[in-house]
């Protein structure tokens, strides 16, 4: 119920900067500074218009000292100074959103003194723990306070902030809880002699014995009240009659029960607070035994309960949807940057991809080649050399019979040439001089019987040809005009070079005597198709018995 | 005759052949060499001492083996020679067959000579020697045919092309020819353009302009 909250939230520590901790008395409302006396409003007053100036003030400040460098000491006081604000104001949403924007610019910076760093992590979390408690959300209250306690290292600090878990428990009717930690902050806070101190805990101490019905209960209230009253501290005394009023209460004693809280209203009319008077005017109407009066109580807490609560869920609301907005843009723009970056790795992946294929492929030719040539030579130095060498030895050496010895020489010359046409079938082509190398094999082939002819060999541009496609070109023209030598019995054969925009076109015809499909296989043209296939080539041929051999050779430049 | 002679050729067995050959025919000096680089050296010793060789035989392969090699080839150690004693005469002796080869080898390495071996090598190696001291380029008979065959090897050129591509259209030779003289071609009279169909005609083996055409539509040329 509000009124009551109205009381807790007052009581509550707020830890504040050392720097203002001499200020942190009601006498410092006449402090001239001007940021002094915001300070004091912030932090003291129960007037909204002041509240709000203040506000103004602040997130001024803030604004100017974000643009500046170096000032974030100066933001992070700020938003610990609206946040205290917001939260007197009862935006208890944007309050808790400041105080983290405080922390977070704590975790960013690079600039502030560890002394500060510290003090004002245990502030604001002290302060977010306020937060939570008064939004109801008591696990997460906790442990803020937690998270503060364990940053603090002074006594008195460790004390205000047990000193608001202990309030907390108390307000959760944990009386078992709120007792242990009320006498161990009252402990701790009589080696001090810090006087408001001694008698805050020593009240609530008295107030959870008072729930739990220990006897010395009343004791300790009265004790306080003592205390509160030997300095002159007006709050401190409100406080003890109000309680002093539920002690009877509780107790159904109304009468004494009245007399505190009539005791309590006149402090507050003193005070001229009226958040005060109307903690204290809802206690008296709570006594007031008239039935209307306990209606329109009922029906008037009601109403205050069931408007501050969706107050608090219009703000929840309205604060999710900001952060869902910004959780929003954040996550569309990191889609963005996950579907660029996916693209990206995507398109390297398919280039490297073809990349290496194609680097795979020019690397098998190019082995292929290599292969190919060093075996030639192979075969061309040690077998062909051999042969010739043998043939000699035969005509010179050996005393035969001369029918004998010319069969044995025209043996030894028959595997002789083979072994040197293996040799030269599989020898190395001049790539630099291509289209020379071209012609040579054509020449090669042309016989009296057989004329080759071509167009312009330089029709295609050979200089700007990959070699591994000029060594696939050259095998599968090579394989042509074997296969030609061998089997077409053809008189005319030409080979055309064109060149259809990027693609190049070798096309073969000869006039001789054809053969089937299946022949045309067995000779070797599986061969040609499966070379220019390895440069994403194509090869066609037409061919029937009789009717010549047409064969088409594509690639791309 | 040659009196000095060098033998680059790196199986033993046919450098003892060579030899042979040419002590029959009175060479006085025969050194022979089994590395490229070796050769090489020696060539410019001789040069040195005043005593050059007359005569380079060499091989075009030579095999690899433990010694590290500048001059891998008949063909780079032709080249080094012919600067380091440009008016020696070179035959080169091989087995090797591709005409591509050969004709670079006599184009752009000016060899005197060219003997392949073979079953008549050393009669062919004797021709060579006589022909090449007498100031004469020699080469075995065989390669002879083959390089007279290319000489016949047919290339149309754009002219051809063009050319078959109007007769196509149906244009007559008058007007073959005065497209051929627009454009400033110098083969553009009425006859030398019937000269250069019949040609194309018999290289062919066609018997009239319309089957020229066809074959040359069927053999991709137009």
């Amino acid at each position: 119920m509000k009124p009551i909250k109205f009381s807790f939230l007052f009581f509550i520590t707020g830890i504040q900067l050392s720097f203002f901790l001499n200020l942190s008395s009601l006498n410092a409302r006449q402090a001239q500074d001007s940021i002094n006396n915001y300070y004091t409003i912030a932090n003291f007053s129960t007037n909204t218009e002041d509240l709000l100036s203040a506000f103004e003030f602040y997130k001024n400040r803030k604004d100017e000292n974000l643009k500046r460098k170096h000032t974030d000491k100066k933001v992070v006081e700020d938003l610990w100074q609206i946040a205290i604000i917001q939260l007197r104001l009862d935006l208890l949403n944007e309050s808790e959103t400041t105080a983290i924007e405080g922390l977070k610019t704590i975790e960013n910076s690079n600039q502030l003194e560890e002394s500060f760093t510290k003090e004002s992590e245990i502030g604001l979390n002290n302060h977010l723990g306020r937060v939570s408690q008064e939004k109801k959300d008591y696990k997460e209250a906790l442990n803020y306070y937690k998270k503060a306690l364990n940053l603090s290292e002074t006594l008195a600090l460790k004390n205000s902030i047990r000193q608001n878990t202990g309030y907390l428990y108390y307000h959760l009717e944990d009386y078992d809880l709120s007792r242990k930690i009320f006498e161990d902050v009252l402990k701790d806070n009589l080696i001090t002699d810090d006087t408001i101190k001694i008698a805050r805990s020593m009240t609530y101490l008295g107030m959870s014995q008072s729930k739990l019905g220990i006897p010395t209960a009343l004791e300790n209230i009265e004790k306080a009240l003592q205390l509160r009253k030997d300095i002159n501290y007006d709050l401190g005394v409100f406080d003890s009659h109000y309680n002093l009023s539920e002690y009877y209460k509780d107790r159904d004693d109304n009468k004494k029960a009245k007399r505190y809280i009539e005791k309590a209203l006149s402090i507050a009319k003193n005070k001229k607070d009226i958040g005060l008077k109307l903690s204290a005017l809802s206690s008296i109407v709570d006594l007031n035994e008239d039935n209307y009066v306990q209606q329109f109580k009922f029906i008037n807490d009601s109403i205050s309960a069931a408007r501050q609560q969706i107050k608090n869920q219009y703000s929840a609301k309205k604060y999710n949807v900001e952060k869902q907005v910004a959780i929003a843009q954040e996550y569309k723009l990191q889609k963005t940057i996950y579907l660029l970056l996916g693209l990206l790795i995507t398109i390297i992946a398919i280039g490297l991809y073809f990349l290496l294929k194609s680097k795979h492929k020019k690397d098998k030719i190019k082995q292929a080649y290599q292969n190919e040539t060093e075996f030639s030579k192979k075969v061309h130095d040690e077998l062909a050399n051999d042969m010739s060498d043998l043939m000699n030895f035969v005509a010179h050496k050996i005393d035969a019979d001369a029918t004998e010895k010319t069969t044995l020489l025209d043996t030894i010359e028959d595997i002789y040439v083979r072994t040197r046409d293996i040799s030269t079938e599989k020898g190395s082509i001049d790539l630099t001089n291509f289209s020379q190398s071209i012609k040579h094999l054509l020449m090669q082939h042309n016989k009296e019987d057989t004329q080759v002819i071509t167009n312009d060999v330089n029709t295609i541009n050979w200089e700007k040809i990959s070699s591994y496609k000029k060594i696939v070109v050259y095998r599968c023209l090579q394989e042509l005009m074997v296969n030609m030598k061998k089997h077409s019995k053809a008189k005319v054969v030409s080979i055309v070079f064109k060149k259809v925009k990027k693609r190049l076109v070798i096309k073969y015809v000869d006039d001789g005597v054809g053969c089937s499909k299946e022949e045309a296989k067995r000779n070797g043209l599986l061969n040609v198709e499966s070379r220019i296939k390895k440069i994403d080539g194509t090869f066609n041929f037409t061919t029937s018995k009789g009717n010549g051999f047409k064969a088409t050779l594509e690639f791309n430049s | 005759m040659f009196q000095n002679v060098l033998i680059a050729e790196d199986q033993n067995t046919i450098n003892k052949g060579v030899e042979r050959t040419l002590t029959e025919m009175k060479i006085a000096t025969i050194v022979t060499s089994q590395y490229c680089d070796e050769a090489l050296l020696k060539i410019k010793a001789a040069q040195n001492e005043e005593n050059p060789f007359d005569l380079l035989i060499t091989d075009l392969s030579f095999k690899a083996d433990h010694r590290k090699r500048k001059l891998t080839s008949g063909q780079e150690l032709i080249k080094a020679v012919r600067t380091a004693q440009p008016t020696i005469k070179i035959i080169v002796f091989s087995v090797e067959h591709r005409i591509g080869k050969i004709k670079s080898l006599m184009d752009n390495l000016d060899i005197d000579g060219y003997v392949e071996k073979g079953r008549e090598e050393s009669k062919e190696l004797k021709k060579a020697i006589k022909k090449v001291f007498a100031g004469n380029k020699y080469c075995s008979s065989s390669i002879t045919q083959l390089l007279r065959n290319t000489d016949d090897i047919a290339q149309i050129d754009k002219y051809d092309e063009l050319l078959l591509q109007l007769v196509a259209k149906g244009l007559k030779r008058e007007q073959i020819a005065t497209y051929f003289k627009k454009r400033g071609f110098s083969a553009s009279s009425v006859s030398s353009i019937e000269k250069r169909v019949n040609k194309l005609k018999v290289l062919f083996n066609a018997k009239t302009s319309e089957q020229l055409i066809a074959i040359a539509i069927d053999r991709g040329l137009i």
